[in-house]
């Protein structure tokens, strides 16, 4: 369970005025002091890119068509906007197959993002021909101004980052760990069932269980962070018309599992507060921070895109729709019996993960009643017939994207 | 008759009223108008500002547009173009080639025009085959573009993507809207109104078959949207039920008023609007998140212009409008006609769709009839026997003009 904070956008400075000189043409130029390889020394000059490295994903997914361009950080002189403008307008990209290459492939966006001081370029190669459509070809970058007169000269593109590159000059030991376990929690159907009560009844009773697993967050940093936090075991304030069987809430056995990083102070460019729910009735609280999108809809160098993903069950309980258990095994009424399992959106499930890590459904499962209540309001006997899968749920994306830093980096920060 | 449920003065009812009485209330969607201009700072007359995003031919729309090549102009082109052209465009031709780049036509005179609020030149080609670049110089032949592909349609040769068509945007401030239906359960059964419902056996004369309690389900349209920072999902509620005296029941028994989980219930991307109101995008979309939540704005579409006398979307966007459907629940009667309606939808409740202009994809409101269901004079069993349509009412134009928005084909 997660929110967000939406922290104001940082407003673009935009250079008032460009220069247009002659055009020096589309070759292949090493201006200033940037070095093939991305090996710039941070020597800025405004009126040329100060690029520290390139990267492009090669996993995750495979063969990404998209190059981020790694500006000079906390350094006026170097902020590419003032060179490619708001929304990146002014800038493109070519990417070449060697530092001979002569015939380079263009791009076809470019977005910027400003607290980060990155570009980011996506090929324009799907219409080429093999193996010039494959990302794989190109080894090197040049971004330059669309008038051709400023140039990055020829950076190679780095396909693996350090957490270093990543973070610029922010302390890692500012790094939190977002971790994600669940807990599954206990509701009940049958005749005398409402959402806030159970009446036991003396006639007709068929008391069954119905259950969800519900997912949290926990965060750990170098002071130790909220895993101490961590949803436990809880039982029903008393039997349920004597039925003492089952928990009202259970987390121990979920082993929680980290999912990424977020930067525990609000600095640039981790400048959105993410919220999150550490256990079953906890408070929500902020986590850390994530970086924006860039102008492209592309995350600054290095990290990865986070979403809120929820899934909404339905309520279980009489009517069209009723979604009961598709097997032949569980009598009549499937799905028919009022439940306690009535979503007034409390009963809804959210991930905050990359999209492709969201793979799997929300079940809602049913253990039907066998044997009822014994007719003087007692149902501590009651048995079940068995567990079927009552709903599947899909998530849906939701926004805001915000972006984190990848497992693989965070778990090495402390 | 013991009314035990007064619809007309219980909180479900209001939440009814305030989602579709329109009349009253005003909540049907919304296009509003508020008119500017937004020239860049840096916006001059330079030769190098006279530039061009990208080149768009819809090849599915009708003659003349079928012809219609839009070239739009880059960031701050605004001044070099009307410096080239002229502030009408005529002082331009467009020349047309093939794929291969070889130059097969010019535009004629008078057919071309330039539109100062998008920053856009359109121009047709006068031959029979489509070309596939183009460019625009002006008459004196002393400026021209670069050679640009002409890109299509969603689904055309060569499909513009959003990247493209948000070249000189901010991604971040692409809305998307989406669509998804609440199904709304209508409790039909003999001496029902919309404001009173008991639990007398009414099943000798039954709304089908033996049953004497039915269920009057259809299908109404809401919508969501989000963009990469923000979103109103928190707005869809997943169902509500029947809630006699705050009791969650009706006749003793949990039945869903409305279920916005079953059929198309998932939120699915149905156009796009821009997050501002700037440029091409004034009209302000106003659209209602679900059952009882008043219409708040969505975003901003963009007005048709009008070239070779007829109206036309900015390049990449398609039209649409708002259509709307009217269920006559007088139709719907029991047994012999007695001027009850003999069910709970109330009087005048419409549903509406924004959907395509020219072709819309949702085309009637249905209703489905479940039977099965009885009452026995204080408990009521739930009918889930589908029996089927048992009404069907055509979706409209209503009185909203027609806007433009971005198609869902380009949604990321």
């Amino acid at each position: 369970m997660a929110s967000f904070l939406r922290k104001p956008r940082i407003g673009f400075l935009v250079a008032a005025s460009l220069i247009f000189v002659s055009c020096l043409g589309s070759g292949v130029k090493t201006l200033g002091t940037k070095q093939a390889g991305g090996t710039g020394t941070e020597d800025t000059d405004s009126d040329s890119f100060s690029i520290t490295l390139a990267y492009r994903e090669d996993a995750n997914p495979d063969d990404s068509t998209i190059v981020t361009l790694q500006g000079v950080r906390n350094l006026a002189s170097a902020k590419l906007i003032n060179l490619c403008g708001a929304n990146a307008v002014s800038c493109t990209c070519e990417f070449y197959k060697s530092t001979s290459d002569t015939s380079p492939a263009g791009s076809s966006s470019v977005g910027i993002s400003d607290e980060n001081n990155s570009v980011s370029c996506t090929m324009d190669i799907a219409s080429l021909p093999a193996p010039n459509n494959d990302p794989d070809t190109y080894t090197h970058v040049v971004v330059k101004t669309t008038d051709g007169t400023k140039s990055s000269g020829l950076i190679q593109i780095k396909t693996s980052l350090t957490l270093a590159d990543v973070l610029g000059d922010l302390d890692k030991k500012n790094v939190r760990k977002i971790y994600r376990y669940s807990c599954s929690r206990t509701f009940f159907e049958g005749e005398g069932v409402t959402p806030s009560n159970i009446t036991c009844l003396t006639t007709g009773h068929r008391l069954g269980i119905i259950r969800a697993n519900y997912d949290f967050y926990l965060y750990e940093d170098t002071q130790g962070g909220n895993r101490g936090d961590k949803g436990g075991d809880t039982a029903f304030d008393s039997p349920i018309c004597g039925y003492n069987q089952t928990l009202k809430i259970s987390c121990t056995a979920s082993t929680p599992s980290l999912r990424y990083g977020l930067y525990g102070a609000q600095a640039e460019p981790f400048i959105v507060a993410v919220t999150m729910t550490p256990a079953p009735e906890g408070t929500n609280a902020i986590y850390g921070f994530a970086a924006l999108p860039d102008s492209a809809g592309n995350c600054p160098t290095g990290l990865v895109k986070i979403r809120p993903h929820q899934a909404q069950p339905a309520s279980l309980i009489s009517g069209p729709n009723t979604q009961g258990c598709a097997t032949a095994a569980v009598p009549p009424p499937q799905g028919q019996l009022p439940s306690s399992f009535v979503n007034n959106n409390s009963l809804n499930n959210t991930l905050v993960e990359e999209s492709s890590q969201v793979t799997s459904t929300f079940d809602v499962t049913r253990e039907w009643n066998n044997t009822p209540c014994d007719g003087t309001g007692d149902c501590s006997a009651i048995t079940f017939g068995g567990t079927c899968t009552a709903q599947t749920v899909a998530y849906t994306a939701l926004t805001p994207i915000v972006c984190a830093i990848p497992p693989s980096l965070a778990t090495g920060a402390f | 008759m013991k009314p035990l449920l007064r619809l007309g003065l219980s909180a479900g009812a209001a939440i009814l009223a305030l989602t579709h009485f329109t009349g009253c209330l005003g909540s049907e969607p919304k296009v509003l108008g508020n008119k500017t201009l937004n020239f860049d700072a840096v916006d001059t007359t330079n030769d190098e500002n006279f530039k061009f995003s990208f080149a768009y031919l819809d090849t599915s729309l009708g003659a003349p547009h079928d012809k219609t090549v839009t070239l739009q102009g880059a960031a701050n082109s605004r001044n070099a173009i009307i410096s080239a052209c002229n502030s009408a465009g005529t002082g331009c031709v467009c020349e047309f080639f093939n794929a291969a780049g070889v130059k097969i036509e010019e535009s004629a005179s008078g057919f071309i025009q330039f539109d100062t609020t998008g920053n856009y030149v359109r121009c047709s080609y006068p031959g029979a085959t489509a070309p596939r670049k183009v460019r625009l110089r002006n008459i004196a032949e002393t400026k021209v573009s670069a050679i640009m592909s002409i890109k299509n349609q969603p689904g055309g040769t060569d499909p513009i993507t959003i990247q493209e068509l948000f070249a000189d945007k901010d991604l971040n401030d692409l809305r998307t809207v989406y669509i998804y239906d609440c199904l709304f359960n209508f409790l039909q059964k003999k001496n029902t109104t919309a404001v009173s419902f008991d639990c007398t056996d009414q099943s000798a004369d039954p709304c089908g078959g033996a049953s004497g309690l039915c269920i009057l389900q259809a299908p109404y349209p809401f919508y969501l949207y989000a963009d990469n920072l923000t979103n109103n999902f928190n707005m869809k509620i997943a169902d509500l039920l029947y809630n006699s005296g705050g009791s969650d029941r009706i006749c003793n028994t949990q039945i869903k008023r409305i279920d916005c989980t079953a059929g198309s219930g998932t939120p699915k991307p149905h156009f796009g609007l821009y997050g501002e109101q700037t440029g091409i995008y004034q009209q302000a979309v106003a659209l209602s998140a679900g059952p009882g939540v008043a219409n708040q704005t969505y975003g901003f579409a963009a007005d048709l212009d009008s070239y070779l006398g007829t109206d036309i979307c900015p390049p990449g966007l398609v039209p649409y409008k708002v259509f709307e459907a009217e269920p006559d629940e007088t139709s719907m009667e029991v047994g012999a006609a007695d001027g009850v309606n003999d069910n709970n939808i109330p009087d005048g409740f419409k549903a509406y769709s924004l959907d395509n202009a020219s072709g819309p994809s949702l085309l009637s409101l249905i209703f489905t009839q479940f039977t099965g269901g009885n009452c026995d004079g204080t408990t009521c069993s739930v009918p889930t026997t589908n029996n089927g349509p048992i009404g069907t009412f055509n979706y409209n134009p209503s009185g909203t003009s027609t806007f433009c928005v971005i198609p869902k084909e380009l949604l990321p």
